[in-house]
């Protein structure tokens, strides 16, 4: 699962409906891709990227994307570097943690497995 | 034709070995590659315009994904069997996968994609597969999750094959009660093979979008042309009877080399085409070729009743 895959989840479960992100990830195994640099989408991604999970995560990777993040959205290099974190890390292996909840979402084989069980689906939706 | 969705439910049917299928059967890929060719199309995003974030509903192996990899966008896949999505993994798609029950809604935050494409995943929906599922209840979350998830102003494209009107009824009925726009096209409505059911849905209604064509529909013009046809078939069954003429000969060398493609294309080993492929072997053993064998059975023959008389004469003689 890439990063920004990541970053764009939350937890579904229905009391967690806007607070369900940043997922806490733990990552013991990653990988990084080498597909090349695209301006274009990254510009299409930065409306939608939840900063405060880009802030969190980057350190895991050694990524250094400096302090002001809003600043920077012009800089070629700062958006290199956003690429490289967004879609060129992948995690393997891990385990995504929902800040409201607590419920634990186990990441295998680069396949995170998003099944709720049959309790957690929500109930009250109108008929 | 069959319905995986009467046999099992998703998980269970797309084990390791139905799994297997949709990476090597040559039909399956090609099949899944034109609707979700046919699908992206009906997206209509504009031409040149590329690196969107597009949601793949039933990803499957990831056929459908490759074809939006190849048109320049990046997407993100759910689908509810684990040994599928091995597979997608396996074949290195582009994408990004993950295991999840659509009928459960999707874990992504709103406003997300760009779009949505799904190729032969909805109607696992209206099938009530554990004690707890409500396909109606179900329908509902997806739609309504699916709404959610899409930026405004996205499109998405269902495609799905229903089981009966009643199917179709609820699942359109669904998409409208969660805000969106848009309706049901069918395409070659007249054939029971090439039929294909592609919802297309809008989010927010400003009255931009109109719903696309249908394909191997009888408007105005095909009409006409279609009648000219007619009128061109009548008079050409007068004159020659039957069709025959325009069929290609059973071991000509046109019929051997459609059907070496047609081995190829399941990747079948096939000799190579050369100057020699469909050429007759040449005569067989007549005119002085006969006439040799002829000789030798006469001289065979001759030698045999010569035996037979000498034989005749010993047992003759000796008797004597």
């Amino acid at each position: 699962m890439k990063i920004l895959t990541y970053n764009m989840m939350s937890c579904s479960k229905k009391q967690c409906v806007g607070k369900g992100h940043p997922l806490k990830l733990d990552c013991t195994e990653s990988q990084t891709l080498t597909q090349d640099f695209q301006l274009e989408f990254i510009k299409n991604m930065i409306p939608r990227l939840d900063w405060d999970g880009i802030r969190a995560v980057a350190p895991m990777f050694n990524i250094n994307l400096g302090d002001n993040i809003e600043g920077q959205l012009e800089n070629e290099e700062f958006l290199k570097n956003l690429f490289k974190l967004v879609v060129n890390t992948k995690i393997i292996k891990g385990k995504l943690t929902c800040p409201s909840c607590n419920r634990e979402y186990f990441i295998e084989n680069g396949i995170p497995n998003m099944l709720l069980r049959e309790d957690e689906i929500y109930q009250d939706i109108k008929e | 034709m069959s319905r995986p969705e009467h046999i099992a439910p998703p998980e269970i049917f797309y084990d390791e070995v139905e799994s297997k299928k949709y990476s090597s059967n040559s039909r399956i890929i090609e099949i899944q590659t034109k609707m979700s060719e046919r699908a992206y199309e009906l997206l209509a995003i504009p031409e040149g315009r590329e690196g969107l974030l597009l949601l793949d509903i039933g990803c499957g192996s990831g056929i459908s994904g490759d074809v939006i990899t190849d048109a320049g966008h990046h997407w993100i896949g759910c689908d509810i069997s684990p040994s599928m999505l091995d597979v997608a993994i396996d074949r290195e798609v582009e994408g990004d996968v993950m295991v999840r029950d659509i009928g459960q809604g999707f874990p992504f935050r709103p406003g997300t994609f760009d779009g949505a494409i799904s190729i032969s995943a909805i109607q696992w929906l209206c099938n009530a597969e554990k004690s707890h599922h409500n396909p109606r209840k179900r329908l509902l979350v997806f739609f309504q999750s699916l709404y959610q998830v899409l930026a405004r102003g996205a499109k998405a494209i269902l495609q799905f094959y229903p089981e009966n009107s009643a199917q179709i009824e609820m699942i359109t009925s669904s998409a409208l009660r969660c805000g969106f726009t848009g309706g049901l096209l069918v395409d070659f409505p007249n054939s029971t093979k090439a039929k294909k059911y592609f919802l297309v849905l809008f989010t927010g209604n400003n009255g931009l979008y109109s719903m696309p064509k249908a394909m191997g529909v009888n408007d105005d013009e095909m009409v006409e042309e279609d009648e000219r046809q007619e009128q061109v078939k009548i008079v050409n069954r007068n004159r020659e009877k039957g069709r025959k003429k325009d069929r290609v000969g059973v071991k000509s060398r046109e019929w051997i080399m459609q059907k070496k493609d047609r081995q190829r294309k399941q990747g079948k080993e096939v000799r190579p085409d050369t100057k020699f492929t469909g050429r007759s072997r040449g005569p067989k053993f007549v005119g002085k070729c006969a006439g040799f064998l002829l000789l030798r059975r006469i001289i065979k023959l001759h030698l045999k009743l010569k035996l037979k008389v000498e034989f005749i004469k010993c047992v003759y003689y000796g008797a004597k």
